[in-house]
C-alpha cells in the first residue's frame, strides 16, 4: 500500500509541475510584460517622457527579476506562489492575482462540488433504475433522461434559463451570488439559502449534463455484474430482488464509477464555468472570460493553474480510493 | 468504410469461437463490389436459395442487419445524412445573401408562414409584405403585416448568385420575390436573413468539427496503436502523456490557449488555431482506448502467426491490428463529432472562436449573448435549434452504431 501510495504521489507531483510549466509558458506566450504594461501607463497617465519610461521599464524589470532566463523566473514564479502566496499582478485590476481570484475560486470549488455529488448520486440512482428494468419503462425514462442530458448544449440550457426566469417569471435573483443584503452579513441559514436561490440554475443545468455520463457507466457495470453466476446464486437462494441488487451487485458496480470520477470532475468544472459565465454569476467562470477579453494574462493563467491542480488532488483522491477498496489495483501499480 | 469489406481477420478469438461458422467461413475472399452488394441485407437474403454455394456475411452486412434494426439510429443516419445534404449544398437552400443587409428590415421577428388565403390551399407558403413604423409616442418600432398581398417564394427560383462546385449558380430551393420579404426565422441586427445565415453557417461549423476530429483521430488512434503495440518505454511515456491531456480541465485551457493567439490574425488563420486549440486534448481518450484493443489484439495468434512468418511491423499494424480497431474508432469519431460541435459553438457564442465575417452557428448566437438582446429579438437564439438537431443526430448515430459495431456478440 505504501509503494501504491508513493507511486501516486510522484505522478501526481509529476503532473502539477507540468501543468505549472504549461502555465508559466502561457504567462510568458503574448508579447509584452508587465513593465511594458507598467511604463505605458506612466506613460500615459503618470506624465513620464518615454526616455523616463525605458528606466522604470528597467527598474520593474530587475525588480521584478523579469531580464533573468527563462528558467531562473520560472523558479522564482514557484518560489513566489509556494512561500509567499503570491501569483503575480493582474493588469487590469492593479492587484495581485491571488487576491482577486481567491473568493471566486472556493465558489467554484463548492458549486462544482455540489453539482458533482449530485449528479453521482442521481445518475447512479437512474443507472440502478436503468439496469434494473432494462428495455422497460424505468429504463427508457432513465435513459431518455440521460439522453437528453449528454445532448442538450449546457450553455444552451442556461440561456433558456435565464431567458425565463428574467422574463416569463422576472425572478431577481440572477447575475450575483448574494442578495444586497447579505453581502456583508455574517454566515447564517438564511444567508445560504439566499446562495441557493442564486446559483441553483448552475447546478441544475451542469448536474444534469453530468448524471448522463454516470448512468451510463453505471447501467452498464450493473447489468454487466447482474449477468454474473453469484448473482444467480443470491436469487437462487430466494434472496428478495432488493437485496440482491442493493447488496450483492451494486457495490460490485459502483467500483469502475470510482476510477471514473477522475474523468467526471473536469467535465463539472467545464460546466459550472460554462453555465456561470452566461448567468454570469461571479465564479472563476466569468473573471477568466473577462481576463481573456482584456488580455489579463496572469489572471488567465493562474486559473487555469488552480483549477488543473484541483483536479489533479481530485484524481489522485479518486486513484487512492479505488487502491483501498480494490487490491488489485494496488497490487498492479500502474494506471 | 472498405476497410470493414476487404480481408477482414476474424476479429477476436472470442468472437470466432462464439460464431465458429462465420469465422471459419470469412478467409473466402470477397472482392470489394460484392461486398458492397451483400452490404445491402435484402439482395443477401433473397440471393441465398438461388445461388448453390452458401455465401458467409461479410463483416459490413452484418453490421448493417443489426443496425438496420436500430430505430434510433436509423433516424440518426436519416438526419445526419440531410445536414450533410444541407451542409454542401447551403447555398441553393439558403432564399436570401447570408451577407446581404437591408436596412429597412432590422430585428424583423420571425414572419407567420401561411398555407391557406381566401383562394384556398397554397403548397408553397406565403408570408404578407412589412412596413415598419414609429410609434408617436413611444418611439417604438411597430411592424404591421399588410395582409392584402402575399409574397410567394419561387419555387427552385433564381435569386442571389453563388458558385457551386466551381460553377455559377442563382437557383434556390425558395427564391423571394424582390421587396417582399420572406424571413422566416427574423432577421439581425443588420437586417440579414436569420435562416439563410443558418444554413450557411452549417458549412463553418461541420468543416470545423470534421477538421478537428480528423487531426484527433489520427493523432489519437496512430498513438494509441504505437503505444500498445510498441510497448516498453515508449509506451511509459504516451501514457504519462495522456493522463496528462486527461487531467487538464477542457474549457479553461481552452481559454488559456485562446489568450495566447495573436491579436493581428485574419478571421481565416483564427478558424485555423482554434481547430487546432480543439484538437489538442481530443486524441488523448481515443489513445487509451485504442491502446487497449491494441494490446488485446497483438497478444492474438494471428499476429504471432504474421510475425513467425517475417512480416515486419508496418505490415502487422497496417493489416492486422488498424482494421481491428478500426471498428471502435468509427464508433469513438461519430460521438466526437457533437461534442466538437457543441465546444465549438460555445467559444464562438463568448467570441473568442470563429471571427465575423465568417459565420458558424456559435457566432450567429452571439448575438443572444447580451440578456437586453435576448429579452427583445429571442428569435436571435433560433440557431440553437441547428445545434440541437446536429447534436442529437450524431449522437444517435453514433449510439446505434456502437451497439450495432460488434454483429458476432449476440
Amino acid at each position: 500500500m505504501l509503494r501504491f501510495l508513493v507511486r501516486r504521489i510522484v505522478s501526481a507531483l509529476g503532473l502539477v509541475f507540468v501543468v505549472s510549466m504549461v502555465s508559466f509558458l502561457l504567462i510568458k506566450a503574448p508579447p509584452g510584460d508587465y513593465a511594458d504594461y507598467a511604463a505605458t501607463l506612466a506613460q500615459s497617465q503618470g506624465g513620464l517622457s518615454y526616455e523616463q519610461s525605458l528606466v522604470l521599464k528597467q527598474e520593474i524589470r530587475e525588480r521584478l527579476g523579469l531580464n533573468k532566463p527563462l528558467v531562473e523566473q520560472y523558479v522564482h514564479w514557484v518560489e513566489g506562489m509556494v512561500l509567499h502566496g503570491d501569483f503575480g499582478p493582474s493588469y487590469v485590476f492593479n492587484k495581485p492575482v491571488g487576491e482577486l481570484i481567491n473568493d471566486r475560486f472556493w465558489r467554484t470549488l463548492g458549486i462544482a462540488s455540489t453539482c458533482h455529488v449530485l449528479a453521482t448520486l442521481i445518475g447512479v440512482g437512474l443507472g440502478i433504475i436503468g439496469a434494473v428494468y432494462q428495455h422497460r419503462w424505468g429504463d427508457r425514462i432513465a435513459s431518455t433522461i440521460a439522453f437528453l442530458g449528454m445532448t442538450i448544449p449546457r450553455f444552451f440550457m442556461a440561456l433558456v434559463i435565464l431567458y425565463w426566469l428574467a422574463f416569463v417569471v422576472g425572478y431577481q435573483y440572477i447575475g450575483a451570488i448574494y442578495s444586497r443584503e447579505y453581502i456583508f452579513a455574517p454566515f447564517s441559514f438564511a444567508k445560504l439559502w439566499d446562495l441557493f436561490k442564486h446559483v441553483w440554475p448552475i447546478i441544475f443545468v451542469a448536474a444534469f449534463g453530468g448524471l448522463a455520463y454516470n448512468m451510463r457507466v453505471m447501467r452498464g457495470n450493473l447489468l454487466d455484474v447482474l449477468r454474473q453466476p453469484y448473482i444467480e446464486a443470491a436469487r437462487a437462494k430466494g434472496l428478495p430482488g432488493s437485496t440482491v441488487v442493493l447488496k450483492h451487485a451494486v457495490p460490485n458496480a459502483l467500483h469502475p464509477l470510482i476510477m471514473y470520477q477522475g474523468i467526471a470532475m473536469p467535465y463539472m468544472l467545464s460546466g459550472e464555468l460554462e453555465v456561470a459565465i452566461v448567468l454570469g454569476v461571479p465564479t472563476v467562470g466569468p473573471l477568466m472570460l473577462d481576463s481573456l477579453y482584456r488580455g489579463d494574462i496572469w489572471v488567465t493563467a493562474t486559473i487555469f493553474l488552480w483549477l488543473s491542480v484541483i483536479l489533479v488532488v481530485a484524481n489522485f483522491f479518486a486513484d487512492v480510493a479505488l487502491g483501498l477498496i480494490d487490491p488489485r489495483v494496488r497490487e498492479a501499480g500502474s494506471v | 468504410m472498405t476497410v470493414f469489406g476487404e480481408d477482414r481477420p476474424p476479429r477476436l478469438l472470442l468472437d470466432a469461437t462464439l460464431a465458429p461458422n462465420v469465422g471459419a467461413a470469412r478467409p473466402a475472399a470477397e472482392t470489394a463490389s460484392e461486398s458492397q452488394q451483400a452490404a445491402d441485407g435484402l439482395i443477401a437474403d433473397s440471393a441465398g436459395p438461388e445461388r448453390r454455394a452458401v455465401r458467409s456475411q461479410t463483416y459490413l452486412s452484418l453490421v448493417w442487419r443489426r443496425f438496420r434494426r436500430n430505430s434510433l439510429g436509423m433516424t440518426g443516419a436519416a438526419l445526419v445524412l440531410a445536414i450533410a445534404v444541407v451542409t454542401i449544398f447551403a447555398n441553393f437552400f439558403s432564399p436570401y445573401d447570408p451577407i446581404a443587409r437591408n436596412r429597412d428590415l432590422i430585428y424583423v421577428p420571425p414572419q407567420a408562414l401561411h398555407f391557406f388565403a381566401e383562394d384556398g390551399f397554397h403548397l408553397i407558403p406565403f408570408t404578407y409584405p412589412l412596413s415598419t413604423q414609429i410609434d408617436d409616442s413611444t418611439f417604438q418600432v411597430v411592424i404591421k403585416e399588410d395582409s392584402t398581398r402575399k409574397c410567394t417564394p419561387v419555387f427552385l427560383g433564381r435569386g442571389w448568385s453563388y458558385e457551386l462546385f466551381g460553377f455559377a449558380a442563382d437557383r434556390h430551393l425558395f427564391s423571394p420575390p424582390a421587396g417582399c420579404p420572406w424571413n422566416v426565422v427574423g432577421t439581425d441586427r443588420e437586417g440579414r436573413d436569420v435562416l439563410s445565415r443558418m444554413v450557411v453557417g452549417s458549412q463553418l461549423t461541420m468543416a470545423i468539427a470534421m477538421i478537428v476530429v480528423a487531426l484527433s483521430v489520427t493523432f489519437g488512434s496512430l498513438i494509441g496503436i504505437v503505444s500498445g503495440y510498441v510497448g516498453g518505454l515508449t509506451d511509459h511515456w504516451i501514457q504519462r502523456g495522456v493522463e496528462f491531456a486527461l487531467a487538464l480541465p477542457e474549457v479553461p485551457f481552452y481559454f488559456a490557449l485562446v489568450a495566447i493567439i495573436p491579436r493581428d490574425l485574419t478571421p481565416l488563420e483564427i478558424v485555423f488555431i482554434v481547430c487546432a486549440i480543439l484538437s489538442s486534448l481530443r486524441w488523448a481518450q481515443l489513445a487509451r482506448e485504442v491502446r487497449g484493443k491494441t494490446l488485446a489484439i497483438s497478444r492474438l495468434d494471428y499476429v504471432a502467426a504474421a510475425e513467425a512468418v517475417g512480416a515486419s511491423r508496418w505490415r502487422i499494424v497496417v493489416r492486422h491490428i488498424l482494421p481491428n480497431v478500426m471498428s471502435h474508432v468509427v464508433v469513438a469519431t461519430t460521438l466526437m463529432i457533437p461534442s466538437i460541435i457543441l465546444i465549438e459553438s460555445f467559444l464562438s457564442f463568448l467570441g473568442i472562436g470563429v471571427q465575423p465575417p465568417m459565420i458558424s452557428w456559435g457566432l450567429l448566437l452571439n448575438a443572444a449573448q447580451n440578456i437586453q438582446n435576448l429579452g427583445s429579438y429571442p428569435w436571435s437564439l433560433s440557431p440553437v435549434v441547428a445545434v440541437l438537431i446536429a447534436v442529437m443526430s450524431f449522437n444517435m448515430l453514433g449510439d446505434g452504431l456502437r451497439d450495432a459495431i460488434d454483429p458476432y456478440q449476440q
